[in-house]
């Protein structure tokens, strides 16, 4: 395979939390524009996978490198640089600031990452379908409206990966749909690629390779098929 | 778009923004009535000072302080090397006697003075001598006298003869009598409140001591103290005496009158002398220590509240941690809200401030004030000193947040 | 007093070097060769100046070298501000060639006008002993630029120059060490300057229109009209002109175009390459904005003088040959009624007398710049009194001219048509009488 086909790499990846185990020797290749489901219970540790792939939490074993770059090695503000250049998230919760606007959402999202650039923001919105309510706030949206929104601010940036965290957990099944096949769309448009955290088989089905976790290890994952002990 | 985020996040909570505002008015208008005061009164204070003059006391040179000196010798005072740095003097002769007016009687100071004479030596410029010169800050009810029978009671004195201007009063002393009339009363603060004045003939021939005088004091122009001046004149080197005595120190003046008048002592007041250091330094001290504690406790009150509006804002400032914001836009992001706070706080704390700095300047030293126009940097420093400092351990807070814990705590 | 202005003129020194060295790219060590031999150069160089010209010359040359230094500011700033890039190659052409010039000249020209002002303001007075006074600023030069030297290596953050932004800062650091020294400051006499030339040009524009101005003007525009011919509009126009080249600079900066990003088709790409265009565009701003502040602190200096007395150069006076002295009461810019002290020198083979002519009051008075008890050293003028340097007594201003004390040795004069005439018979015998009985006095031990 080569190297710069590769999004995600992970070496005997661990995280401890004290004497809890989140996670434990993950070694995982994901390739460039693919979509990885991952599926497991509360707790079986695919919340803490989603948050060292997003340079939110540091490993306390092995290695982690997303787009070719080493987390490990980054500091507190490099992190954050690297967030902001190479990373999508999108929150079951949505976390929209209440009192901007959806195009104002949109928009810090672009001043975080560098200038702000409204014909851009109006762009991304109008893709999500949100065009006609850019001047709302969070609240006079419906739930399957805020994540769209979340949307348009998780790919303003031009991520090279997306993080999605049950997208779809508070939605009802037309919302979910639609928000699916949004993101269909738009890897098929930017070429990014996604890593989407449910419980849902149905949410799943949308996604290219599943893994399976419990108790912080891999215990099925598609590529190498069939079910370990 | 920093800007927005600001106004907005501002706008989004009234409440404890308005409390911020109200905080960092409060603190700023605090420090900028202290500091308004505070130039006023030591100007004031410093003029007052400057006016109090006398800061050399002659007396006779005598063990136990009885002795005269001569009235004819002061004319000398403006003859000695130092003249050109006597801004002025007056002689006093004091005598107890026994005054009576409206048939009552009391045993009070007789002091026979001059009030404004004008002295003529040859080969100097007329100049006018006595206690309106010395002692400018004589608060006085009616006028001084002009004629040899006309008096100026003390206050305290007056209250008790109930007599003021237009009385009469009659002074006894050893069976000699003399009738005054009064034409002032005075009130200064101390013990001349309890004397009666008149003009110094006029009580040397009650007293019989013509020609002669009790004490003089001298207001002169003099080089602050310092540590050269302090040493001993004994034990200097003729060159340094020479320095010494050709500086104004109060001392070396004071010795310069020593010379001039036959049989005295001149010593100088250093009560008088340094006042006016001492007094401003303390004063110094105690307005710098009450406006950093007006500041720090203003402070301390922005750090509460803007702990509390940050433990609101956690989720946000997670948020936009995931984002990819770094410490510095967080920082900005949260100091853009607290410059424009103390933008505004600064503004009208020094409306509010000056405001109170009047009232207490006319209600406390009854005058009116004149705010300077560094006041109003003072305000715009001290607000924005408030702001950042009640600020900082918040901020620091807010920089400690970890975007994941604080995300799913929602 | 002397020692606390060498301290400050060494700290804007360093800064100087400071601001020179680290806008240079190459040769570090031979950077700071040139920078301190061109200090040296300035500050000898200045020494002759002081010695063979009379009084306030050398200063007012000095003043006029920085003040066309200003007004070079202004043009130059103005210049870059109208040819901004994108007007035609030529422009570009000379832009760079100019900046070229400018690069080579600075290291030289700052530390050698630096050098001249350190001399003229620690040697000027003329008790101090200049040799001793210009050896010890040169060696403190030296140290100053190889300590500096070591701090830049020191900083995090290495600021960005262009040349126009050096010019700026350096001239800046310039105007604030000429601002030590009341007779080199220039804010104040460019606030004098303004506020004569608004008020000559609207009277001569009001003579010239025929305007008769009371008669048609009501009293609220009047009011108006007479801002500008009040002390104001000196302050605020010197202050416009003050920091006129900052603005310029400021505007030239932030007109700088931002790249052209049209051809990047990935939104977010283009937002980080006019993001890193802005960022650097704030970083040239870091410059002006400390000069902004030296120039600030320097129109402090110049309103607020650490030195709050007046000590003014002597100025040397010949005799006519009838042995007499003449001073007219008014000449030029110099007039003896204006309320301040005076000094002028009169020497006569190898005495050199200085004397004093001061106004208090409504009378003229001429005196020694001595008096009949202290060594020598001359008075200097405060606030409503003069003092003796000597023991620091301060003298009423209403007693000058009378003997005694330590007040100063009246000089007998005749005044007649606007002349003050002053025997020079008097004058020497007068000084040498005094200055041999005190020179005695001290006993040698000054």
């Amino acid at each position: 395979m080569e190297e710069t086909q590769v999004i995600i790499r992970t070496e005997q990846l661990g995280r401890r939390y004290g004497a809890i185990t989140a996670l434990t020797s993950l070694d995982l290749v994901v390739e460039k524009g693919d979509w990885l489901t991952v599926m497991g219970h509360s707790g079986s540790g695919k919340s803490t996978l989603l948050n060292l792939l997003g340079g939110l939490d540091r490993p306390t074993e092995g290695t982690v490198q997303v787009a070719g770059q080493d987390l490990s090695g980054l500091s507190e503000n490099e992190l954050a640089r690297f967030r902001r250049e190479q990373i999508g998230i999108i929150f079951q919760q949505h976390h929209l600031i209440p009192y901007l606007t959806a195009l104002e959402n949109v928009m810090m999202a672009q001043y975080i990452h560098s200038v702000v650039d409204e014909v851009e923001a109006r762009g991304a919105l109008e893709r999500v379908g949100m065009g006609h309510r850019l001047r709302n706030r969070p609240g006079e949206l419906s739930g399957g409206e805020q994540q769209r929104v979340c949307i348009a601010r998780a790919i303003i940036n031009s991520p090279a990966l997306l993080l999605a965290d049950e997208p779809t957990g508070n939605l009802d099944g037309g919302a979910t749909r639609m928000v699916l096949e949004l993101l269909r769309e738009l890897r098929a448009e930017e070429g990014f690629s996604i890593v989407l955290v449910t419980h849902n088989q149905e949410v799943a089905a949308w996604g290219d390779r599943t893994i399976q976790m419990d108790d912080g290890l891999v215990i099925r994952d598609d590529l190498v098929g069939g079910t370990p002990a | 778009m920093l800007l927005l985020l600001t106004k907005k996040a501002l706008l989004s909570r009234p409440g404890s923004t308005l409390l911020l505002l109200f905080v960092v008015i409060l603190g700023t208008a605090a420090a900028t009535a202290l500091a308004g005061i505070y130039g006023e009164i030591s100007h004031k204070m410093a003029l007052e000072l400057r006016s109090y003059g006398a800061n050399i006391l002659v007396e006779p040179d005598s063990p136990d302080g009885s002795g005269h000196l001569l009235e004819e010798d002061l004319a000398r005072i403006k003859t000695i090397f130092w003249k050109h740095n006597i801004k002025g003097f007056a002689p006093y002769l004091y005598g107890a006697a026994t005054v009576t007016a409206s048939g009552r009687s009391e045993r009070a100071v007789l002091a026979g003075t001059w009030f404004a004479k004008p002295i003529d030596v040859p080969g100097e410029v007329r100049t006018v001598q006595g206690v309106r010169v010395i002692a400018p800050w004589w608060s006085l009810q009616g006028g001084y006298p002009a004629a040899a029978d006309e008096a100026v009671v003390g206050a305290a004195l007056a209250r008790r003869l109930r007599t003021g201007p237009g009385g009469t009063v009659t002074a006894l002393y050893q069976g000699r009598e003399q009738q005054f009339k009064v034409v002032g009363v005075v009130t200064t603060g101390g013990y001349e409140e309890e004397q009666f004045f008149a003009p110094l003939p006029t009580v040397q021939g009650l007293l019989g001591m013509e020609g002669r005088i009790s004490r003089v004091l001298v207001s002169a122009l003099t080089v602050p103290m310092d540590a050269f001046g302090r040493t001993d004149p004994q034990t200097m080197s003729k060159a340094d005496y020479e320095k010494w005595y050709c500086t104004a120190y109060v001392t070396a003046v004071a010795k310069n009158i020593e010379e001039a008048l036959r049989g005295s002592r001149a010593k100088p007041v250093w009560q008088i002398a340094s006042a006016e250091g001492a007094l401003l330094t303390k004063l110094d001290l105690l307005m710098v220590l009450l406006t950093v504690m007006a500041v720090a406790a203003s402070a301390t009150a922005v750090s509460a509240c803007a702990m509390a509006s940050m433990a609101r804002r956690n989720a946000e400032i997670a948020l936009m941690k995931a984002l990819g914001a770094d410490s510095y836009q967080i920082a900005l992001l949260l100091l853009g809200e607290i410059v424009l706070l103390s933008l505004l706080g600064g503004c009208a704390g020094y409306l509010l401030g000056q405001y109170l700095a009047e009232l207490v300047s006319s209600r406390v030293f009854s005058s009116s004030l004149t705010s300077p126009a560094w006041l109003f940097s003072v305000a715009m420093v001290s607000a924005f000193l408030v702001a950042l400092l009640g600020s900082l351990v918040p901020l620091r807070r807010a920089l400690l947040i970890e975007p994941v814990r604080a995300l799913k705590q929602e | 007093m002397i020692l606390r202005s060498a301290l400050s003129l060494a700290l804007l020194w360093g800064l100087l070097s400071c601001c020179l060295l680290a806008a240079g790219e190459t040769g570090r060590l031979r950077r700071r060769i040139v920078l301190a031999f061109s200090f040296t150069a300035g500050a000898v160089g200045m020494l002759p100046l002081l010695a063979s010209m009379p009084g306030d010359l050398p200063f007012a040359l000095l003043r006029m070298f920085i003040a066309a230094l200003l007004l070079a500011m202004v043009l130059v700033s103005s210049a870059a501000l109208l040819s901004a890039p994108g007007r035609g190659v030529r422009s570009t052409i000379w832009r760079e060639r100019c900046a070229g010039w400018g690069r080579k000249m600075a290291p030289v020209l700052f530390p050698a006008l630096n050098g001249a002002l350190a001399t003229a303001i620690l040697a000027g007075s003329p008790s101090t002993s200049r040799l001793t006074v210009v050896a010890v600023t040169v060696v403190t030069a030296f140290l100053v630029a190889s300590l500096v030297d070591l701090l830049i290596n020191m900083l995090p953050y290495r600021p960005r120059f262009t040349t126009l932004t050096l010019f700026l800062l350096a001239s800046s650091l310039l105007f604030c060490s000429a601002a030590f020294s009341p007779r080199l400051d220039l804010f104040a006499p460019l606030s004098m300057k303004i506020m004569k030339f608004t008020h000559d040009f609207l009277h001569q524009f009001m003579e010239s229109m025929l305007l008769p101005d009371h008669l048609f003007i009501n009293p609220p525009t009047w009011n108006f009209v007479g801002f500008f011919f009040s002390q104001e509009i000196g302050f605020w126009g010197a202050l416009l002109l003050w920091f006129a080249p900052v603005l310029l600079v400021c505007l030239v900066v932030s007109r700088t175009p931002l790249p052209s990003v049209a051809h990047v088709r990935q939104g977010a790409r283009r937002r980080s390459l006019i993001a890193a265009a802005l960022r650097e565009r704030r970083g040239l701003l870091i410059i002006p904005a400390v000069a902004a502040l030296v120039l600030a602190f320097s129109v402090y200096r110049s309103q607020f003088p650490d030195v709050l007395y007046w000590d003014p150069a002597p100025i040397a006076v010949e005799a006519t040959p009838a042995g007499d002295i003449a001073i007219p009461l008014k000449q030029g810019e110099l007039d003896l009624r204006d309320g301040k002290l005076h000094k002028f020198s009169y020497s006569q083979g190898s005495t050199l007398v200085r004397f004093f002519v001061l106004e208090r009051g409504d009378a003229v008075v001429v005196a020694l710049d001595a008096c009949a008890i202290c060594p020598p050293d001359g008075y200097g003028q405060g606030e409503g009194s003069v003092f003796c340097y000597y023991c620091k007594t301060l003298i009423p201003l209403e007693t000058v001219g009378r003997p005694g004390g330590c007040n100063p040795v009246p000089v007998p004069f005749t005044s007649s048509d606007q002349t003050l005439r002053i025997s020079t018979l008097q004058l020497v015998n007068l000084w040498n009488s005094t200055v041999q009985v005190t020179t005695k006095n001290a006993g040698g031990k000054r």
